[in-house]
């Protein structure tokens, strides 16, 4: 009884039972017998072990993301690319075509900003940010697809989530209803997706795929601010 | 000590990290350790970055996932890891396991994606609808209690996964990333603290944190099951 006793008034730390918890889980190494002891005979810290493990598990049993073929193939593209570059080196040429490259990219960049962003994001309507994307969508054009084609494709996208959020900024409600509330979440965490596609776009100006996700997500943000608007009369 | 000396601090010299001892491998590629594999691929073998590229995009792609949680953005950076691979091939010595040298890359990346996003303004603002244009940091979705709609909407979506990122959301970025490369990485507390350049014990500290703010979301979605 004063063993029980005990190892009841002597609780392991934190760290421990997270450790017990994991090694329940994971089945990684065996099971530590002097907190097993103590666990049959505290319920506070059996039932501190069991929610830990419980979370663990659950964590655990979210699916992982399978690698999609084309990934592989653009991985190891890219890296046959830079190595082939390094092989031969920056010569003081190449060093110096590279900024023409960079200067021609940044011109490009403030042309298609100026048709595609500037009134874009001029919207007074919602509190819209302009100082970040001035530099940040460069003339891209995918495999197939001419440079002209793929700037028109953005200034349509980006014209078309400017109405939309023009017109849902227009509708209050101080209840909006979940489904709204939901759909309301995607676009602000959108906002973030638009944010990194953008920037992904920047650190590869020459990427056709940075360019398509950033068409692709101002598009899915178009289609969320759409059915916003189409639930108007709710929110 | 030598006289007038006494004064004198001594700075603690940082220790050389120990070189792992990595013995050539022998078979086909595909049965080669990864530290044998990165020095194969350091002189410029293109078969051994394959096999490395096979065996370890899944793992970057699904830490790069949980930790901007999106798929687009998490297959540009995973390239970007391995691109660094190539670019510091020729550099690579095995101090440590492949996975943390790895990881501490695809950290960097991770970082450095979380950087500009803090830099870059909100594209669309929902601020407005609740008339709180004053108040930068009003989030209106934090102030929404109807937390069992959003548990449910994630359900609809068939998607555990989602579940799990909705309750990653909630940690500050150093728990999301210590508790991301436990649990989902199978990373030791020992390579975490090397990846991260933490003590052991503030990593235990951080994932004991995380699993605490996490659970009572975790439980939530739980009850759906």
């Amino acid at each position: 009884m004063a063993l029980v006793a005990l190892k009841i008034r002597n609780h392991p730390g934190k760290q421990a039972l997270l450790a017990y918890a994991e090694n329940l889980v994971d089945q990684r190494a065996p099971i530590d017998r002097s907190m097993a002891a103590h666990l049959s005979a505290c319920s506070q810290c059996k039932a501190e072990v069991q929610a830990i493990q419980a979370s663990l598990s659950f964590a655990s049993s979210a699916p992982e993301l399978e690698p999609a073929a084309d990934m592989t193939a653009s991985i190891l593209m890219a890296g046959k690319s830079a190595r082939s570059e390094m092989r031969r080196g920056a010569t003081p040429l190449r060093v110096v075509f590279k900024v023409v490259q960079v200067g021609a990219c940044a011109a490009a960049m403030l042309v298609v900003t100026g048709l595609a962003f500037s009134a874009f994001l001029g919207s007074t309507d919602v509190e819209v940010a302009t100082p970040a994307f001035d530099r940040s969508v460069p003339v891209v054009a995918r495999q197939g697809t001419s440079p002209e084609a793929m700037r028109q494709a953005t200034v349509n996208v980006a014209a078309e989530v400017r109405t939309l959020s023009a017109a849902v900024a227009g509708v209050h409600s101080a209840t909006p209803t979940p489904e709204a509330l939901e759909e309301m979440r995607v676009v602000q965490s959108r906002d973030a997706d638009i944010a990194a596609a953008m920037s992904a776009l920047e650190r590869n100006p020459n990427s056709a795929r940075a360019a398509h996700v950033v068409q692709a997500t101002l598009k899915q943000q178009a289609e969320s601010l759409r059915n916003i608007y189409v639930e108007g009369g709710s929110l | 000590m030598a006289e007038g000396f006494e004064n004198v601090v001594q700075l603690k010299a940082k220790p050389e990290p120990t070189l792992r001892v990595v013995e050539r491998g022998e078979g086909p590629l595909s049965e080669w350790t990864d530290e044998a594999l990165m020095l194969e691929h350091g002189q410029g073998s293109e078969d051994a970055y394959t096999v490395l590229v096979h065996r370890h995009q899944r793992g970057v792609l699904n830490y790069t996932y949980r930790m901007v949680q999106n798929r687009h953005i998490a297959e540009e950076l995973t390239q970007e890891v391995f691109l660094a691979l190539v670019k510091n091939g020729a550099r690579y010595r095995p101090t440590a396991k492949f996975t943390t040298y790895l990881y501490t890359i695809a950290s960097n990346i991770v970082s450095k994606e979380w950087a500009r996003r803090k830099r870059r303004p909100k594209f669309f603002s929902l601020s407005s609808w609740w008339n709180h244009e004053d108040d930068e940091s009003f989030n209106p979705l934090d102030h929404v209690g109807d937390e069992k709609a959003n548990v449910l909407a994630a359900f609809q979506r068939g998607e555990i996964s989602e579940a799990v990122n909705e309750a990653l959301r909630h940690l500050p970025e150093h728990q999301r990333e210590t508790f991301v490369l436990r649990r989902f990485q199978d990373l030791s507390y020992e390579e975490i603290s090397k990846v991260l350049e933490v003590p052991v014990g503030t990593i235990k500290s951080r994932i004991v944190r995380a699993e605490r703010a996490l659970r009572p979301y975790l439980e939530r979605y739980r009850e759906y099951i």
